[in-house]
């Protein structure tokens, strides 16, 4: 029954994302466009995007290697830093990415004014450099719980038998980690992969993973046949890497580190990958106040922000009002969601959901138009449709560890005080999860704030002013400064929503500790 | 008897409910055309008596790619932005229908109509120029060889993604001919990089990333309207300007078919034409009196252009080629 009512409802999960894009391909994919696929160019661009996401991938393992030993060996203030920089791959937006990146490492920028440092921005090494830097905290989250994981009793045994540190390292401990070191490769790299922004805008256009071209399809040659079949070859791929590697362990940020010291190598690496990760986020914050043409601090365009005259023509904050709560709406909807798909999760679930994130946002974003445009169904729908699919992933990987490690012995104890199965869910479950839940929603919530593709596709600006879409407008209007004010309000807003969650799971540890 | 009564009215108040509603013109138009709504659009609603309703789109590709989408049940009664190229590829996928406006008259350049059908009508246009930045560019080059000499020094649009990066590419195959390959083996080595639009080409020019960037021959015109200085100029090369103009169309499959003509016409009109250089920063189609700021704006001498005929079903196949160029 069980079985039956899990695969019924992961269908009805692929459905939501299949059944446009077949509608989508129905419309526009013909023979022609689907043997594109396997043209020289093509074949190109899929090894092109192979290896520069296997690249990107190595790169950050390599940068996350010392600080992920060292999150796993300590619990002071500079791993509570080092932690915190998972907020970067989730919740920083690629566009205040990529102005950063810019303002550090272009032949203009901080480090060649400082250094000399020329020739680097606009090359293979800067985009590999760029998604290196966007996702080695991924690496760096997995691989220090998963060092902590190692029960230490194993490494003293094995020194006991005379095993050298090296010896200790490969095959034990390398050992022990390395379902979760696959977990992380695959997500850096299924996000290099399908990466857009940065091949776009840190490559300068010199390079064409599939998603770049895909767009370049719809957007220069209109040839949406040639671009569905390029969509449905990035989709085989990720499907079949998930399929193939995908096993859940979820991040259980509860574990305390193991003992042992991390010595000077793995604290000058942690330093090193802060002062480069901070400065990522940094250098965009630190462009929107500093004039560099006067060398001075320029806070007015902070102040325009304010004005009525561009409030009544470009919606600011009725935009940050807007996004604010159907991000929250979206989240809380996604968050329900996923807790009730992930108990009724089988061996292949993770793989499902997975996939899911080879199918390219802007082709998703143009099949829920197409649905609009054929069968009249309404745009709010569509584009609360397009936020849940696109954040349903975040929310899963999660909550995933957090629902599934739910003690059934309280449940049981429920049950035989005879409580229903609802009212033990209301009244007991609920509430121990509670805080889980909310650490979710506040994360889709910091996710979805940003969203631009779907919604600009969705035209939503035509009945819903959005935070992204007034900022698009302004930036396209030369009001590129205040702008660049509005990126920064808008990414204060989604830190404080991470630094909440990060509050709060500190809540849901010191619940789960005090339990009886 | 009643019921009939009853009937009646309600008949009556439909019909005069229905009567009352204006009719409604939906016009695709591109972002930086927002300028409409605040004061052209009511000036129609209120000579035509309807409802003008704006979708904006980030350019004119993307209208072409919408008109694309709902070709099965057209939305849209106007499409507005199309150049030479983009009206080409519409024709070619039936999105358009044929109108010739008897106010296109009093040209203000020759040439301008590219579309002798009247599958696009003319309603402003621009001039292709190189931007640069003269305190950083002292040598200010003449020709597109010479330009294509500096390393790493231009900015440009990526002709796969943007319109004005497609007539960049235009326009160099429009002086080069078939040797137009030849020369972007050249200027590969020039190129610091290709952006998704002008807008980010601006911004990586005004960040000093390099001193030159292609942009368009009225910039002088609207930093001095803007900043009441020129910082930046701009240069024409010997071998010819490419004159980009930009066209309304008729949608096919329009439901507001007459109402629609009449906003082609409507932006002939004096009263739009006017208002065409201080907010499209480019020269109207018809004759008007230009802006004082405009005596800043380069106005070419010598032009260079490709026909229909040559460019007709070619576009495709020089993206490609040009992209295997530039890998």
């Amino acid at each position: 029954m069980k079985k039956q009512a899990s695969v019924a409802v992961y269908l009805f999960y692929l459905s939501l994302w299949l059944a446009p894009l077949a509608l989508l391909c129905s419309g526009f994919l013909d023979v022609r466009g689907l043997l594109s696929v396997f043209s020289p160019r093509n074949t190109g661009i899929l090894l092109f995007s192979l290896a520069q996401a296997a690249l990107s991938t190595a790169a950050a393992f390599l940068l996350a290697l010392l600080p992920g030993v060292y999150l796993s060996k300590k619990s002071g203030f500079l791993s509570k830093i080092i932690a915190s920089t998972l907020f970067i791959p989730f919740f920083y937006p690629v566009v205040s990415a990529v102005t950063a990146f810019s303002l550090l490492y272009s032949d203009t920028g901080i480090l060649a004014h400082a250094f000399g440092f020329h020739g680097f921005l606009y090359t293979l090494p800067a985009v590999i450099f760029a998604h290196a830097l966007y996702n080695a905290p991924i690496f760096v989250s997995y691989l220090g719980e998963a060092l902590r994981k190692v029960p230490e009793e194993l490494i003293e045994s094995a020194k006991t038998e005379g095993a050298s540190g090296l010896q200790i390292f490969i095959r034990i401990k390398l050992q022990l980690v390395m379902p979760a070191l696959r977990k992380a490769c695959l997500l850096v790299f299924v996000y290099s992969f399908t990466s857009f922004g940065v091949i776009l805008a840190i490559g300068g256009g010199g390079f064409f993973n599939l998603e770049t071209a895909i767009v370049t399809e719809m957007r220069g040659s209109f040839d949406f046949s040639r671009a569905l079949g390029l969509a449905l070859l990035q989709l085989a791929v990720v499907s079949a890497l998930a399929f193939l590697n995908f096993r859940s362990d979820g991040v259980n940020d509860d574990l305390q580190p193991s003992q042992g010291k991390a010595g000077p190598v793995f604290t000058a690496g942690s330093l090193l990958f802060l002062a480069l990760e901070l400065s990522f986020v940094g250098a965009g914050l630190f462009a929107s106040v500093w004039r560099f043409d006067f060398a001075r601090f320029d806070l007015s365009p902070y102040l325009q922000l304010f004005s009525r005259e561009l409030n009544a023509k470009f919606h600011i904050w009725e935009g940050v009002r807007n996004s604010a709560f159907l991000s929250l709406f979206a989240a809380a909807v996604v968050t329900v969601l996923s807790m009730a798909m992930i108990k009724l999760k089988r061996s292949w679930s993770d793989g499902v959901v997975t996939a899911t994130l080879g199918i390219s946002a802007a082709v998703l974003s143009i099949s829920l138009l197409y649905l609009n445009i054929r069968f009249g169904v309404p745009m709010g729908a569509l584009l609360l449709l397009g936020y849940v699919l696109l954040a349903f992933p975040v929310a899963w990987s999660y909550l995933d560890f957090h629902v599934r490690q739910f003690d059934p012995a309280i449940l049981e104890a429920a049950r035989v005080d005879g409580a229903g199965r609802v009212q033990a869910f209301l009244f007991v479950e609920l509430p121990l999860l509670l805080p889980s839940l909310a650490v979710s929603t506040l994360q889709v919530f910091a996710v979805l704030y940003g969203e631009f593709t779907v919604a600009y596709t969705m035209q939503a600006d035509q009945f819903l002013p959005l935070s992204p879409l007034s900022n698009f407008a302004l930036a396209t209007s030369h009001h590129a400064r205040e702008s660049a004010a509005f990126s920064t309000v808008n990414l204060l807003l989604v830190l404080a929503a991470f630094l909440i969650t990060h509050r709060l799971s500190s809540v849901q540890k010191v619940v789960r500790d005090n339990r009886p | 008897m009643k019921m009939l009564i009853v009937i009646l009215a309600i008949f009556g108040t439909l019909q005069a409910a229905s009567a009352a509603v204006k009719p409604e013109l939906t016009v695709y138009i591109y972002e930086s055309m927002g300028w409409i709504s605040e004061k052209m659009a009511p000036e129609f609603e209120k000579r035509n008596d309807c409802t003008l309703k704006l979708v904006k789109f980030t350019d004119a590709g993307s209208i072409l790619a919408r008109l694309k989408l709902e070709a099965s049940s057209p939305r849209a009664d106007v499409a507005v932005g199309f150049t030479q190229a983009l009206t080409l590829l519409a024709r070619k996928a039936g999105l358009l229908s044929a109108y010739q406006s008897k106010s296109l008259t009093n040209l203000s350049l020759d040439g301008l109509v590219f579309d002798a059908d009247g599958y696009a009508t003319p309603y402003d246009y621009g001039s292709l120029a190189f931007v640069y930045d003269p305190a950083k560019l002292t040598n200010v080059p003449k020709s597109f060889r010479e330009v294509a000499a500096m390393k790493r020094s231009l900015l440009m649009q990526d002709p796969r993604i943007s319109s004005t990066g497609q007539d960049f590419l235009l326009w160099t195959i429009a002086v080069f001919g078939k040797d137009w390959k030849d020369f972007w083996k050249t200027m590969k080595s020039a190129v610091l990089a290709r952006t998704p639009g002008w807008d980010e080409s601006f911004a990586k020019f005004e960040a000093g990333e390099a001193p030159m960037m292609v942009s368009y021959a009225t910039d002088g015109a609207y930093a001095f309207q803007n900043y009441g200085a020129v910082k930046y100029q701009a240069f024409l090369p010997e071998e010819g300007a490419y004159i980009q103009v930009e066209g309304v169309s008729l949608v096919k499959g329009t439901k507001r078919e007459a109402l629609a003509k009449k906003f082609i016409d409507f932006m002939l009109s004096p009263d739009f034409q006017n208002e065409i250089p201080l907010h499209q920063w480019m020269f109207p189609a018809t004759k008007v009196a230009l802006p004082e700021c405009f005596r800043y704006a380069l106005i070419p001498t010598k032009t260079v252009s490709l026909k229909n005929a040559e460019l007709e079903g070619m576009l495709e196949k020089w993206l490609i080629e040009w992209e295997e160029i530039m890998k």
